[in-house]
Parts: structure tokens; sequence; C-alpha cells
């Protein structure tokens, strides 16, 4: 049991290092996006050829598609914590649980929203019931039930348990996600979405979309652990260390 | 942007701006997608820090009560 892993499974060591690693996540999210930005609005070409060129609003791209990896990414890693909390009985885990869903849906409804905008010049709509639009729009759902869910039950333990299931299952929904192109060939049917791969895609667009990809990483973390600093002292809050904190840190408790 | 003069920068940057605010006639659709993303990732940082001040001051007020002779 003298395993790092099992000394920082404890909220009470684990507040004062997300307190230290949130600064340096900002730094990386901040840096990371602008960079991004400014590769993907300044060093990319205007157009992208071929008999259907994509004109300047391809550059929606440099949002919807990390978005949207990290709509997916962070559902996985949220049903990772709650299924490590359902086994091993771990508060932490299903406080980062907790943590994520509300990132997770953000990032989520911002891939619908970028799509849509995307969607309306390209294809001359603003939305279809394409199957991976579809079923990025059940993940939406899935993540606002996860915190419904939760937010509903008062027994926090109990909302614990049940909201770790409700996305257990719905976990199902990310390999859907992945693998919904009901038109491997554009030439054969109307495709919204084809089937690509990363070396497919010009260079500079290519580095411009992974470089905000791990910038909206970093945020994710960053948000993620902030969210969860705020969840560990509502729910610590009986206990000595937090009332510590609480005198040392707090607007109010400084004064006393 | 041409070189040199102040007076030739002016009205050339500004017609770079202009250029690349319009993203070739989809600046609605370019700039709403970016200005979605902007407003929501500032509005989730925003209410983080104002969820973590109220949570302080929750917690402090509880704290004062509970301790006996706690309060200024």
């Amino acid at each position: 049991m003298s395993s790092p892993w099992f000394k920082y499974a404890s909220p009470a060591t684990f507040y004062p290092l997300a307190g230290r690693m949130i600064p340096v996540f900002w730094v990386l999210a901040a840096g990371l996006i602008l960079l991004g930005l400014y590769w993907g609005f300044f060093q990319t070409p205007d157009q992208l050829g071929g008999t259907n060129p994509q004109k300047e609003y391809y550059r929606i791209i440099f949002i919807h598609v990390p978005a949207a990896w990290m709509s997916m990414w962070l559902y996985v890693v949220m049903v990772g914590w709650a299924a490590v909390g359902l086994v091993f009985n771990t508060r932490l885990s299903f406080m980062m649980a907790n943590a994520i869903a509300p990132t997770g849906a953000i990032f989520t409804f911002l891939a619908l929203w970028t799509g849509a905008f995307w969607g309306r010049p390209s294809w001359g709509t603003y939305w279809d019931w394409d199957p991976r639009l579809t079923s990025e729009l059940i993940l939406f759902f899935l993540y606002i039930g996860y915190i419904a869910l939760h937010s509903a039950i008062d027994d926090t333990r109990r909302a614990d348990r049940a909201a770790a299931l409700l996305a257990i299952v719905g976990l199902v929904m990310v390999p859907v996600i992945f693998w919904s192109i009901n038109c491997p060939d554009p030439n054969q049917c109307a495709a919204l979405h084809q089937r690509s791969g990363l070396g497919r895609i010009e260079g500079n667009i290519l580095f411009s979309m992974l470089v905000m990809t791990f910038g909206f990483l970093m945020y994710s973390f960053a948000t993620a652990l902030t969210r969860l600093r705020g969840i560990i002292l509502t729910r610590e809050a009986d206990t000595q260390w937090v009332q510590a904190e609480v005198r040392a840190e707090g607007p109010a408790g400084a004064r006393t | 942007m041409g070189p040199g003069g102040g007076s030739g920068r002016g009205p050339s940057g500004g017609a770079d701006m202009m250029e690349f605010l319009n993203q070739g006639g989809y600046a609605g659709f370019v700039w709403g997608s970016y200005g979605m993303a902007l407003a929501l990732l500032v509005a989730e940082v925003v209410g983080l820090r104002r969820q973590r001040r109220t949570i302080l001051t929750r917690l402090g007020r509880l704290l004062r009560l509970r301790t006996p002779g706690g309060h200024p």
C-alpha cells in the first residue's frame, strides 16, 4: 500500500497536488491554442482542392475535429474513473468522473455547433440525421443525463453509483460515433462524413489540428482539476484539513 | 503589407485585416464557430472561478458558525 498511486488516491493529498498542476495546464493550454490558431489561419491554404473545393470555411476544422475528439476521449476517461470507483469504491475516482462531465458536455456541444456551421456552406444544411451527427447528439444527451441523474439523487454515494452505471452503459456510443460512416466511397453515394486518415491531410492543416487538440486536452485537464478541487472541498467539508484550508484560503475565513 | 512608409502601411494593413475578417465571404460561418467556442470556454472558466469563491465563502461561514468564539 506504499505505492504513490494509493497515496494520491486520498483527496487530502491530491488536493494540493492538483493545485500545483493547474497553472501548468493553463499555460500549456493557452500556448498551444494560440499556436494552433495562428498556424491554422496564417500558415494554411485558403482553399482545399479537388472537384468540390472546400473554401475558407474548412478552417472550422481546427475547432470541430479537436472538439469532437475531446468529446469522445473525455467520455472514455469519465467512464474509466466511474468504473474504478465502482470496483474499488474509491471516493476520489467518482469525484474525477463528476469533474470531467461538464467539460465533456461543452466539447460535445461545440462539435455539434461547429459541425452545423461547417455543414451549411459545404453540404447545404445545418443538420441531417447522418449516423455520425445522430450518435454525437446522443453522446451529448448522455453527458447531460449523467449530470442530471447525479444531481437528482441527494445521497452522494448512491448518486455516484447510479450515474456511473449510466455512463458505463452509454460507453457503447463512443465506438458507434467512431465507426459511423454509412458510405465508404463518396463516388457511390452522398456521404457527409467520409473515411479519412491522418496521413491524407495536408501537413500544415494536420499540424494545426493536432496542436489545437493538445491545447483542448490541456484546457480539459485544467478545468476538470479546478472543478475537482471544488468537489473535494464540498464533500470533505467536515474534515480537519479542509477547515484548515478554508481558514487559509477563504475570503471570509481570512478575517478570522 | 508593403514595405516602408507609414502612409502606405495604414490602408494596406486595414485591407489585409478586412480580408482576414471576411474569410473569403464565409465570415458568418467561420466566426460563428470560433465565437461560440470562445464564449463557451470563457463562460466555463468564469463559472469555475465564481464556483470556487462561493464554496470557500460558504465553508468559511459554516466554520465560523461552528467554532465557538470564532467570529471576529
